[in-house]
């Protein structure tokens, strides 16, 4: 190989290396946090409902339960409460869906939950416990959990009404999903 | 009568003046008790702060936790601390949180397995730097040995002349051998005399060339022997004369480290010198490289909450309230519900009469901290002196006598909820004696200008005292004349200072409710009769 082509071929290399590392950098969104959570069994938690009552996870074992992290100032989470009452209405006994509210004030949550009409149980974690417990970043977020209290997938933003239905069938089964979902969500203050 | 009946006898007629005393006692020895627990709360702040700030905001771009003031960092603040209180390691703080968002919370990577290559990359990509800087300015400068020199050898130009004005008869071999820049330099005659190349150009080229073919001719001459690359002007490349180039490239290596260090040192400088704003009017940077001093703009104090605390509590203690509610401020920034800040903040409140407010900065203090000795000691006085409910004065009292260990401050506690217990006796208020109770009236011919915002200020200071703090105020909101008023213990500035005469009694309108400013024509007044002491009725201050 001449000189020439040698420097030519040194130059195109690492000029390859960089703008493969640049595409990689605008490729990736440095703000996506993967969870280490999925298929590993899901945090317990005791969460004050808005009707007073209190609800631990651990008693809601043999059931399928999904987690949902919204708060009433996030947009995509008005987007998708009128689809997550729908689905939750069209579940069977074996079913849950928990709503835990973050990062909000009570009066807004409790306005927010009339005004979407919802029906499922929601309570709140006032100081973000539950919401670290479970690594929130971006909301609404949801968690589905096993009969046997896994973790089998968990989706960053709105959740499209057929992934929601495809993911409770799999959590019912406490078949883990490899990747997580991701949707249009907010990131949390 | 022994000594000891005497005693007795003595305190019995000054049964007000020994509680007093007593409570002075309970404020120093509490501070005393508070100032081992502020150390300990500082340094649990301390191993917070260390955690936090190698926890990666999740809701930040490249900000850790503890310096983040996004409410999600505080929370994860709060977190850490607890865990802290319960024993945990830093290590097992740190996995937690790792094993709820992964190694991406950790602000810098652990050196294992294919994090290995984030440490070692940017070194090995440092030594290529330097290497490839090395070998170019190497390059570079045998190029530069190479250039003819300034002042040719006059001989040898002459031959250079020569031979390009003979033209292709050259019959030196070795003159041939230069022939490509003879007919170079032939060209370049032809070129000027046709017009196409200025005299300034021609000139600095021609002198070029020559230099070149007077460089070749000479390095024929020093190394005869040797053979030639048949191309003139791209020679084979010769070592440098070391006492002439080495010099260059010293001073080029000089060069590119002084380059490197000042880029580093800007880098790391810049780096520290970058912190969150912690209001809209803050500066994002904040040091000696931006001009905007430790704390930055607007912030006196230090922006380390551990460091602020103390300053706070260093100004608290001087009685320098104007120093202390800053570095408070700055703690309740980095945490709201930062214990030890709040119960300074609504010790500082109570005593300016935010009665209200100092009530909430304590409840936040005990919200995170239930049985937090200063906070229990200063609610249960605010509410005790407020006189709005003594039941959660005693409670908050009797929570802190359990707190105590048995021993003078244990009984000073006791003897304050022995007067919260003798006062629900008593309905009618303090005993008669110890207030100084009577009318303000507003001279006529004055606009009484009472709006809203009007506020009567009735002050008391002892007798003798032209300025400095008042020993007690009462504030009347938008009063209507006359105004009967009651000056008691409840309305002193400083908690526990006692309440005693001689004392010079004056009361001012204030026309816009603000205590800081003074217009003029405000009316004001002293009582005819100063000094007087607790006990007096019927005094009658006139405003002029």
């Amino acid at each position: 190989m001449s000189p020439a082509a040698r420097r030519l071929l040194l130059t195109l290399m690492a000029v390859g290396a960089l703008v493969i590392l640049l595409g990689y950098g605008f490729y990736r969104d440095p703000r996506y946090i993967p969870s280490p959570l999925v298929g590993n069994p899901a945090p317990d938690f005791s969460l004050t409902l808005f009707d007073g009552r209190e609800v631990r996870l651990s008693e809601l074992r043999g059931k399928t339960v999904m987690l949902d992290f919204w708060a009433s100032w996030c947009l995509p989470c008005r987007a998708e409460a009128r689809d997550l009452e729908a689905a939750w209405k069209r579940q069977g006994d074996d079913v849950v869906f928990l709503g835990i509210n973050i990062q909000d004030k009570e009066a807004d949550a409790r306005k927010f939950i009339e005004e979407f009409g919802i029906t499922f149980v929601n309570g709140r974690d006032p100081d973000g416990k539950i919401a670290v417990d479970y690594g929130v970043w971006g909301i609404p977020e949801a968690f589905f959990v096993s009969p046997a209290g896994r973790i089998t997938y968990k989706h960053v933003g709105a959740i499209p009404p057929a992934v929601l239905a495809a993911k409770l069938e799999d959590a019912r089964r406490d078949r883990a999903s490899a990747e997580s979902g991701r949707g249009e969500h907010q990131t949390i203050r | 009568m022994t000594v000891r009946q005497k005693d007795k006898k003595a305190r019995l007629r000054e049964p007000g003046r020994g509680r007093v005393r007593g409570a002075v006692a309970v404020i120093g020895a509490l501070l005393l008790t508070f100032s081992v627990h502020a150390r300990a709360d500082q340094e649990l702040e301390d191993r917070v702060r260390a955690i936090a700030s190698e926890l990666r905001c999740v809701v930040c771009q490249n900000l850790s936790v503890a310096d983040s003031p996004a409410e999600m960092a505080v929370q994860m603040r709060g977190i850490v601390r607890e865990q802290l209180q319960a024993g945990k390691t830093p290590d097992e703080v740190r996995a937690y949180f790792v094993s709820k968002y992964g190694e991406w919370v950790l602000l810098a990577p652990t050196a294992q397995g294919f994090n290995l290559t984030v440490w070692i990359l940017p070194f090995v990509v440092l030594l290529a730097g330097l290497a490839f800087a090395a070998w170019f300015l190497r390059r570079w400068s045998r190029r530069r040995a190479r250039e003819p020199e300034d002042h040719p050898d006059p001989e040898l130009l002459e031959r250079v002349r020569a031979a390009v004005a003979a033209g292709d008869e050259t019959p030196d071999s070795t003159e041939r051998a230069r022939l490509p820049i003879y007919q170079d330099l032939r060209e370049l005659e032809f070129d000027h005399q046709a017009g196409k190349l200025s005299d300034a150009d021609y000139e600095s080229l021609k002198q070029r060339y020559e230099r070149q073919a007077v460089e070749l001719l000479r390095e024929a001459g020093d190394a005869a022997a040797v053979v030639r690359q048949p191309d003139a002007r791209e020679p084979e490349m010769t070592e440098p004369t070391p006492s002439r180039w080495s010099k260059r490239s010293w001073m080029m290596a000089a060069g590119a480290a002084l380059l490197l260090a000042g880029g580093v040192t800007l880098g790391l400088l810049l780096g520290q010198s970058l912190r969150p704003r912690t209001s809209p009017e803050d500066s994002m940077t904040g040091d000696f490289l931006t001009g905007t001093g430790p704390g930055g703009i607007g912030q006196p104090g230090a922006s380390n909450p551990a460091a602020a605390l103390r300053q706070g509590q260093e100004a608290f203690q001087r009685k320098d309230f104007k120093a202390a509610i800053p570095a408070f401020q700055t703690v309740l920034r980095h945490d709201s519900g930062h214990p030890a800040a709040n119960a300074y903040m609504g010790m500082i409140l109570a005593q300016a009469g935010h009665v209200d407010a100092a009530l909430e900065a304590l409840d936040r203090a005990l919200a995170r901290t239930p049985n937090f000795p200063l906070a229990l000691w200063a609610k249960g006085m605010v509410l005790f002196q407020d006189g709005r409910d003594p039941a959660g004065a005693r409670e908050h009292l009797e929570r802190l006598e359990g707190l105590l260990p048995e021993g003078e401050q244990r009984n000073a506690v006791r003897d304050i909820i022995a007067r919260i217990g003798e006062q629900a006796r008593k309905p009618a208020g303090a005993p008669a004696g110890t207030r100084i109770e009577g009318t303000v009236e507003l001279e006529p011919g004055h606009v009484p200008g009472t709006g809203a915002q009007a506020v009567l200020y009735i002050i008391a200071r002892p007798a003798g005292a032209q300025a400095g703090p008042p020993l007690a105020v009462k504030r009347v909101v938008a009063p209507a004349f006359p105004v009967s008023f009651s000056l008691g213990p409840g309305d002193v500035m400083m908690q526990g200072t006692p309440f005693e005469g001689p004392l010079n009694l004056t009361a001012r309108l204030d026309r816009d409710g603000d205590p800081l400013t003074r217009e003029p024509g405000e009316p004001a007044g002293a009582y005819d009769g100063n000094p007087v002491a607790p006990g007096a009725r019927n005094v009658v201050v006139k405003l002029r």
